[in-house]
């Protein structure tokens, strides 16, 4: 028989329980401990998504299966200290666990929680212990209320004793539970697991007028760059800045595509704030981006130049400490404060109707036809024209395009069917990958070429370093060259009769 | 799955003192660990409290499989369960020659266990059958408790000479002493002189009144007196036997 887990309504069935397992069994030892136990999770909540929770107990931690409550993989902390990202872990089980479910986020503490737990041992006439039974009282720090169950955990070979046991525990009214304690605490104590998400979900309806509409999107997006400061000023991982960013950007290209909703000086202030923001985080960014591309850049040169490739890496470290510090100094400035208060505060103001702006009173959905239609056919014929003479800079515009649309198609989500809608993303992000690895891989060469002209000559390490650079830009440029002749055919598959067909038939 | 038996020719060696304290020490390392009563008296089941039970007996043992798992009972304590022995088990030899694998019989059996335990202990009778015989195949080692006395040294050496006779594998045999009294000087000599011929465990286990009151407590002494030297002893035993499993690449 199996460990039963249930929940425990009140104090009085608590007692009650006991008084009728002390009159069942010939005697009854009761110990009572505590422990702290500290739940771990990405910031956006991606163990529990996959219904897995990392759950610390001491130095001890378990990647716990939500559905079993079993441990699927344990690590023993050296220290007090939880290594933050899969890879500062030994290689192991855990680790190799633990690597697609956090990927490159980091760990952080979502709850700290004590569970005090006062265990019956059911003795028989030979005071052998033949069932435990445990009362478990569960609390969030800083909370009053606990989450009361009570485990059932039979002995092996004692059957009989457990399932006596059980048919008490339900005549008690106790009933079977199968989320874990800390998940029920946790959602008793008001957090909200599996809530933070960086895509934009924001449900709008079709006759809401367009100036609610941009309003409700801006003050969503802004909320997001609020719930990803701190991560970014504590350095916690690289998403933080990144989400912080995709808001930013976002909320920019919501400005420069949904024309005539808001007046115009505000629109400007606006769109010059957030390019302020934009600009404040851009050199950080790129640094990050490269960081994460350390083992792929390892791979890609021979052996005897990869110590160049360390080295390289080692100085963009270093970097991008600096930066860093600069980013965090500039958030906490005056001038971050009052724009990003501007921003927020912005949405909830009620604007003169007097000179409401040409398309600010139209409905959501008509507004949001023309702008999607417009940028595709945009796209299908700049797409169109590309041949293999166009220059770069062609291509990178038309991945541009693609951006905008696909932010717009996220925008007004709610307002389409949804099954067609995410074939038609399927089939733009095909189209997209193929552009933004086209650009990350010319951005990357261009980056290298910036390093190189800066490279001081004068010592061996330089020749080394050098000689690991150049490499690296051969083999993007080959890389690209790839990635452009690949381009053809999957535009022709997003440019087809049946992809236009559906575009039409949704968004006019 | 590692097999550790605790087997003696002569009685009241110290034998399952030794196999229900070492089985303690290696279920609380987290390790799955069963403790086989082989022993008719059922020494080591009255110590974890454990009766024996009706409709089990040497035949069902010998089976093995579902009607062994059937029967073990889980230990007061984590990680530690028991098969418990069956006044039948005195019959056992009888019984090991109905069956094909009549030497290599117990081996079968417990090989079924090896998904669910990480140790599984012999608590052996104390003679020289066709059950040692098979206990001698089916352990990877055996451990041999000897009181420092002219008399145990002798079935020591009669237990070399049937491993050699019976082509069986001596190096599996560790003896240790125990019920050692270092004021007696006959004791002091003994273990002196063996320690010259013979490879024995650097741990000895003292005479101890601790371990005899067990059987009032019916506990493993680890548990109730962990600072006792006796369990003391068994803890530096255990940890000797983990060197060797890690010497002879268990």
């Amino acid at each position: 028989m199996p460990v039963k887990v249930y929940a425990m309504p009140d104090t009085e069935t608590a007692l009650a329980l006991k008084n009728a397992l002390e009159e069942n069994f010939s005697d009854l030892i009761e110990t009572s401990d505590s422990i702290d136990i500290e739940l771990y999770d990405t910031f956006d909540w991606r163990l529990y998504k996959k219904k897995r929770m990392l759950v610390k107990c001491g130095n001890h931690l378990a990647i716990v299966d939500l559905n079993s409550d079993a441990n699927l993989a344990e690590h023993t902390c050296r220290g007090a200290l939880l290594p933050k990202f899969w890879w500062d872990y030994p290689a192991s089980d855990f680790r190799e666990q633990l690597k697609p479910l956090a990927h490159i986020r980091g760990l952080q503490c979502v709850a700290r929680l004590t569970r005090e737990q006062t265990v019956l041992r059911l003795l028989n006439e030979d005071a052998k212990t033949v069932v435990r039974v445990m009362l478990e009282k569960t609390v969030v720090h800083g909370q009053e209320r606990s989450t009361d169950q009570c485990v059932l955990a039979p002995v092996k070979g004692y059957r009989q004793e457990a399932k006596q046991v059980a048919k008490l525990l339900s005549t008690n009214g106790l009933k079977q539970v199968t989320t874990p304690v800390y998940i029920r605490a946790i959602k008793h104590a008001g957090l909200k697991p599996g809530a933070y998400s960086s895509k934009v979900n924001i449900t709008l309806t079709p006759d809401m007028n367009s100036q609610d509409a941009v309003k409700r999107l801006l003050a969503y997006l802004v909320g997001v760059m609020r719930l990803n400061e701190d991560g970014v000023r504590l350095d916690i991982d690289s998403e933080f800045l990144h989400d912080f960013r995709v808001a930013v950007r976002r909320s920019r290209s919501l400005l420069s595509q949904v024309k005539g909703v808001l007046d115009p000086q505000t629109t400007a202030k606006l769109q010059t704030d957030l390019r302020t923001l934009g600009q404040l985080t851009g050199r950080l960014r790129d640094l990050d981006v490269y960081l994460l591309m350390q083992s792929h850049y390892e791979r890609l040169v021979p052996e005897p130049l990869r110590p160049g490739v360390i080295r390289l890496f080692r100085s963009l470290k270093a970097k991008r400490g600096n930066e860093l510090k600069k980013v965090a100094a500039a958030m906490a400035s005056d001038e971050y404060d009052s724009i990003i208060t501007f921003l927020e505060n912005f949405p909830k103001q009620n604007h003169d109707t007097a000179s409401t702006p040409v398309n600010a009173l139209f409905p959501t959905i008509e507004i949001a036809k023309t702008v999607i239609f417009k940028r595709f056919r945009k796209i299908i014929k700049s797409g169109g024209k590309i041949t293999t003479a166009t220059p770069d800079a062609k291509i990178h515009r038309l991945r541009i395009e693609c951006k905008k649309l696909r932010y717009l198609l996220e925008f007004f989500a709610s307002l389409f069917p949804t099954e067609e809608m995410k074939a038609f993303i399927k089939q733009l992000k095909i189209l997209q990958d193929n552009l933004g690895t086209f650009n990350d891989l010319s951005v990357q060469q261009i980056f290298l070429y910036d390093y190189l002209k800066t490279m001081r000559t004068s010592s061996v390490n330089s020749f080394q370093l050098a000689a690991a650079t150049g490499g690296l830009i051969v083999r993007l440029n080959m890389e690209q060259a790839e990635v452009r002749r690949a381009f053809f055919n999957v535009f022709r598959q997003f440019d087809s009769k049946d992809n236009r067909k559906c575009f039409t038939k949704l968004f006019t | 799955m590692k097999t550790v038996a605790l087997y003696s020719i002569k009685g009241g060696v110290g034998k399952t003192a030794a196999c229900v304290n070492l089985a303690f020490l290696a279920a609380s390392e987290s390790r799955h660990t069963l403790v086989c009563d082989l022993d008719p008296q059922g020494s080591a089941s009255y110590y974890f409290r454990i009766r024996p039970i009706p409709k089990y007996n040497s035949r069902k043992f010998l089976k093995g499989g579902k009607r062994i798992d059937k029967n073990i009972r889980g230990t007061d304590f984590d990680f530690l369960d028991l098969l418990p022995a069956d006044f039948s088990y005195r019959n056992l030899d009888i019984l090991l020659n109905e069956f094909e694998d009549t030497r290599t019989c117990l081996k079968n059996v417990l090989k079924t266990l090896k998904d669910q335990y990480g140790y599984v202990l012999l608590d052996c009778p104390p003679n020289i059958t066709l059950v040692s015989e098979n206990i001698f195949e089916a352990a990877d080692i055996i451990l041999v408790p000897i009181i420092p006395t002219t008399l145990s040294m002798l079935t020591l050496e009669k237990l070399y000479a049937f491993f050699k006779v019976s082509g069986l594998e001596q190096h599996k045999i560790y003896p240790f002493f125990s019920m050692v009294e270092q004021r007696k000087t006959m004791h002091r000599q003994m273990m002196q002189e063996l320690m010259t011929q013979k490879r024995v465990l650097k741990t000895s286990i003292p005479y101890s009144a601790d371990v005899e009151k067990m059987g009032l407590f019916r506990e493993p002494l680890t548990h109730y007196r962990p600072k006792s030297a006796a369990a003391q002893a068994y803890l530096a035993l255990w940890q000797e036997i983990q060197q060797i499993k890690l010497q002879v690449n268990l």
